[in-house]
Formats: structure tokens, C-alpha cells, sequence
């Protein structure tokens, strides 16, 4: 094979495997039925780092009827979680998570043989954003 | 002295014409390499990029994920074009450059994707995924930047993604507790195994890269050198494993009889494909003096002789190559390292005035009676001034 094509093949390695990645992982979200357990800040002292939010999921608290067996399944998820929010959002929500102990919940999408996705946060039952908002207002 | 100046001088004193003073100044300057050329272009690079990370950063929570995600591909492809024209046009540095943003851009895209579907990454397996994505790119660049920028990342996370494996885990733990330095040294020397076997392989073919690992390799031996003289005496007071002849430590006594073996073999090779023995010399120094490490008494005056002998015995190792092969800047350093770590060690060991004073002199006399001899045995004979050839 001639180098053109060598540099062509290399060059196509990473757009072409980024793009499978993100559509799979996108269409492994999107098809999946949706799970919302409850979680809490991992450690206090490190809630928050950088723009992400640790938390832990709490399993005494959670609902087992979403799942099909009506069983939890701690084993398929990580015990802690991060988090991506703006920078902006950080202080705030580290306040009401820890100060005034506000109920964190994580949506996850549940595919029957995969990894569960976290999809979303909710902040005292509503997506972390709309709550925000409300709060800024 | 410039080649002006140079030329100046040769002409002065009748070696070559005007006309030929004439020609192989307008050939330097036809064929002058551009100095400024790659840094300065480098820069720009970085500057664009650093421009448009701030920029969107600014706007990223209005940015629909999609339209981030669709624009980030759009920039990958676009400069993937760019770097498939550069080659094509034979336009050599831009083709590193903007083969180095191109890369670059994976690393952000992998971040991007990571960021947007919340996924949870374990340790560096982000930079090692990145490794492997551009792997084939770091194969075809052709300058040394991006192989020297992907050897230290790809060393970082394949250690750490290994270190998910439970045997490899257990392996790295048996290593540890055998000697002190144990996995820097075993490090080093699969590290230099694997610089051996390109450089023979794909000499010619892979030749940046066999550079930039050539830079790691020798800036990792610096630096545990460094650290094996400066830091054992705080790393290791009182956890020294001096029970190595215990009759449990059968494992222990399997790594060291590993190591050697190692070593033996890598000398075995390099004497056997005519590469240089510095290297080999280099390494059994280390995993000797390491290996001694564990049985020396717990005291700091002896560990710091132990690692001043350690450094005194490495840079005598490159003396004695740079004599031999004739690098004359090469002992010039080791040389002025030597002596700076001697008079280093007076103020290590010996604590007062008088002691460091007479112990100075001492050294002094040593070095001025070294000169003596050298003189006497006409020993600068053996040394052919590279740039008097």
C-alpha cells in the first residue's frame, strides 16, 4: 500500500471510531428504559472538583420496582458517580447538596446487557437545570 | 563563529577564492534551515487553538450538544483534509503541525463525547484510548514532537490500564517489595529492551520516534539516578526489606535472578548487533546498586555515600564512552557533573568547616595529581578532537 493511502487509513482511524463511539453510546441512551435512583455527595470535602460532582448512590433509599425483577442491582453500576455542570452552577448546587440537604436523584438509561448511562440529575424531583433556574429567579 | 566570518578568514589567508567565497555563500543562503520557522509556527497553532477552546468555553452551555458534537467532527475532518494536502503539496512543516492539532482534536473529542454522555472514565483510560487512536499518526510522523508527547502519555495510562488486571497488579506488587527502586529499575530496563528492538527493526524507517524514545529513556535513567541519590536516605529510613533470604522470600530472589538475567541478555544483544555498551553498563549499575540498597544499614551518612558512589559510577560509565568514542562535549559534562557532585558530597556527609575544608583540599590535590599523570602518560593522544578532524 502507498503512503497516501497508509496516511489516509490513519487519519480516517480516529474520526471514524469517535463517531461509532458517539452514536453508539448515544443510541444505547436513547433506546433504554430509564431508572432514577437516589444519590448523595460522595465527600463532602471534595464535592465538588473542577466542574464535575461526585455522588454516590444511595441503594437503602432506592426504588427496586423499576426494575424488571423488581430487584435492585447495585453490581451493574459504579458506586460513585461524576457529574459534568457548568462552573457557574457549582457553588450553588454543592450549598444545597450539602448545607440544606437537598434530594439528588440520577436518571440512568438501563440497557438489558450493557452498562447503565447516567442520562440526568434531578434536584429535589426536578432536572437540575429547570431547578436552577427556579432558584435564580 | 559564523560561516561569514569564516569564510572571511579563508579567503584572508589565501585557501579559497572570491569566487568561492562567492558561491558557498550564495548556496548557505539558498539552503539556510528555518530556525523560526517551526517554533514560530507551532505557536501560531497553539494560539488558534488556545483562541477557539476559549471561545467556545465562553458559549458552551448555550451550545446544543449536537451542533458541539457536529462542529467538533467538522474541525477533525477539516484538519485531517488540511494534513492529506500538506503531504500532498510536500509541505513538510505544516504537515507536522497541524498532524500535531489533528491529534490534539481527538484528545478534545474524546473529552467532548465523554462530557456529553456523562461517561465515567476510569484512572487515564481517556489518554489511552487517545494513544491507541493515534498511534498509526505518531508511526508516520516525521519529526519528533509528537512521538515525544505520545511515549510519556502512553507510558502513564497503559500502566494504569493494566493496573486493572489483577495478575499484572499482583506482579507490580511482588516487584515492589523485593528492593528498593525495584519497579523503576524493571521499568527501565523493558523500557530500554523495547528502544533496542525498534531501533534495530526500523532504524532507518522509524527514525523521530527511536529519537524520542532515546530522549525518555535517558531522561528517566537521569531522573532515577537523581532520585536514588538525593532521595533513599528519606524514601527508605527504616523500611528496608532485609529479609530477603528469609526461606519465604523465594519470589523476591525469582525477580532479582529475573532481573539479572534480563540485563545479561540485553548485554548479550547489544554486544552481539554492535550497539554501543553504555546502556547496558548504565543498567547494571542501577539494578546493582539498587539491589544493595536493601541490605545497607538504616543511616543516612551511608545511604548518602551509597547514592553519591551511585551517581560517581554512572557518570565514570559516560567518561569512559565518551572517551572512547571521542564526544568531547559528552566529557566535558560528566566530567563537570563529577566534580560537582563531589564537592556536593563534602557538604552532605561531613557536617562542619574544617572537615568539608581538608576533605576540598584532598579532592583538589587528587584531581590537580590526575592532570599530572594524564600529562606524564601522554594520554590525550588516545582522544582524536572531533572538531580538529
Amino acid at each position: 500500500m502507498s503512503k497516501k493511502v497508509w496516511l489516509s487509513l490513519a487519519l480516517a482511524f480516529p474520526i471514524v471510531f469517535l463517531s461509532t463511539w458517539a452514536w453508539y453510546v448515544h443510541n444505547g441512551i436513547k433506546n433504554a428504559p430509564e431508572i432514577t435512583l437516589r444519590a448523595e455527595g460522595y465527600d463532602p470535602r471534595s464535592l465538588i472538583a473542577g466542574h464535575y460532582l461526585y455522588l454516590r448512590l444511595n441503594w437503602q433509599d432506592a426504588d427496586c420496582t423499576q426494575f424488571d425483577d423488581d430487584l435492585c442491582h447495585p453490581n451493574r453500576f459504579e458506586s460513585v458517580y461524576k457529574y459534568y455542570i457548568p462552573e457557574e452552577a457549582a457553588p450553588i448546587l454543592d450549598k444545597e447538596i450539602r448545607e440544606n440537604k437537598a434530594k439528588v436523584d440520577l436518571v440512568f438509561a438501563y440497557p438489558e446487557n450493557k452498562n447503565p448511562y447516567l442520562k440526568g440529575m434531578l434536584i429535589n424531583g426536578q432536572p437540575w437545570k429547570k431547578w436552577l433556574k427556579e432558584k435564580q429567579k | 563563529m559564523s560561516i561569514s566570518k569564516k569564510l572571511e578568514i579563508w579567503q584572508a589567508q589565501n585557501l579559497i577564492t572570491a569566487e568561492q567565497v562567492k558561491n558557498i555563500t550564495a548556496y548557505e543562503k539558498e539552503n539556510r534551515k528555518p530556525v523560526l520557522t517551526l517554533p514560530l509556527l507551532a505557536l501560531g497553532f497553539f494560539c488558534i487553538a488556545l483562541g477557539i477552546a476559549s471561545l467556545i468555553s465562553a458559549n458552551w452551555q448555550i451550545i446544543p450538544d449536537s451542533i458541539k458534537l457536529s462542529t467538533d467532527f467538522l474541525i477533525m475532518l477539516g484538519l485531517a483534509a488540511g494534513v492529506f494536502y500538506c503531504n500532498y503539496k510536500g509541505k513538510d512543516i505544516f504537515f507536522e503541525g497541524l498532524l500535531l492539532l489533528f491529534c490534539l482534536m481527538v484528545l478534545a473529542s474524546i473529552g467532548l463525547v465523554a462530557q456529553i454522555y456523562q461517561l465515567q472514565t476510569q484512572g487515564l483510560s481517556a489518554y489511552f484510548l487517545w494513544c491507541v487512536l493515534v498511534f498509526p499518526l505518531v508511526i508516520i510522523s516525521r519529526r519528533i514532537v509528537l512521538p515525544l508527547i505520545w511515549l510519556p502519555i502512553f507510558t502513564a495510562s497503559s500502566v494504569d490500564t493494566l493496573t486493572n488486571i489483577y495478575f499484572f497488579r499482583e506482579l507490580l506488587e511482588i516487584i515492589e517489595h523485593t528492593f528498593p527502586f525495584a519497579i523503576s529499575v524493571c521499568g527501565i530496563l523493558v523500557f530500554a529492551y523495547v528502544y533496542r528492538f525498534v531501533s534495530y527493526y526500523f532504524r532507518t524507517r522509524l527514525a523521530p520516534q527511536i529519537k524520542a524514545m532515546k530522549f525518555w529513556l535517558g531522561f528517566d535513567i537521569v531522573s532515577l539516578v537523581v532520585l536514588m541519590d538525593f532521595g533513599a536516605s528519606n524514601m527508605f529510613s527504616g523500611i528496608f526489606y532485609d529479609d530477603i533470604l528469609n526461606g519465604d522470600n523465594y519470589r523476591s530472589i525469582l525477580v532479582i535472578s529475573c532481573l539479572i538475567l534480563a540485563n545479561v541478555g540485553f548485554g548479550y544483544f547489544s554486544y552481539k548487533y554492535n550497539y554501543s555498551r553504555l546502556l547496558t553498563c548504565v543498567l547494571a549499575i542501577l539494578l546493582g546498586f539498587s539491589i544493595i540498597y536493601m541490605v545497607l544499614p538504616d543511616n543516612r551518612t551511608i545511604l548518602d555515600l551509597w547514592g553519591f558512589l551511585l551517581t560517581m559510577a554512572i557518570l565514570s560509565t559516560v567518561v569512559a564512552y565518551a572517551l572512547i568514542k571521542n564526544r568531547v562535549k559528552l566529557l566535558n559534562i560528566a566530567t563537570a557533573c563529577m566534580a560537582m557532585r563531589l564537592f556536593f558530597v563534602y557538604l552532605q556527609v561531613f557536617g562542619s568547616m574544617v572537615t568539608t575544608g581538608v576533605g576540598l583540599i584532598v579532592s583538589g590535590v587528587l584531581f590537580l595529581s590526575l592532570i599530572y599523570g594524564w600529562k606524564k602518560l601522554h594520554l590525550n593522544t588516545m582522544l582524536i578532537i572531533k572538531e580538529s578532524k
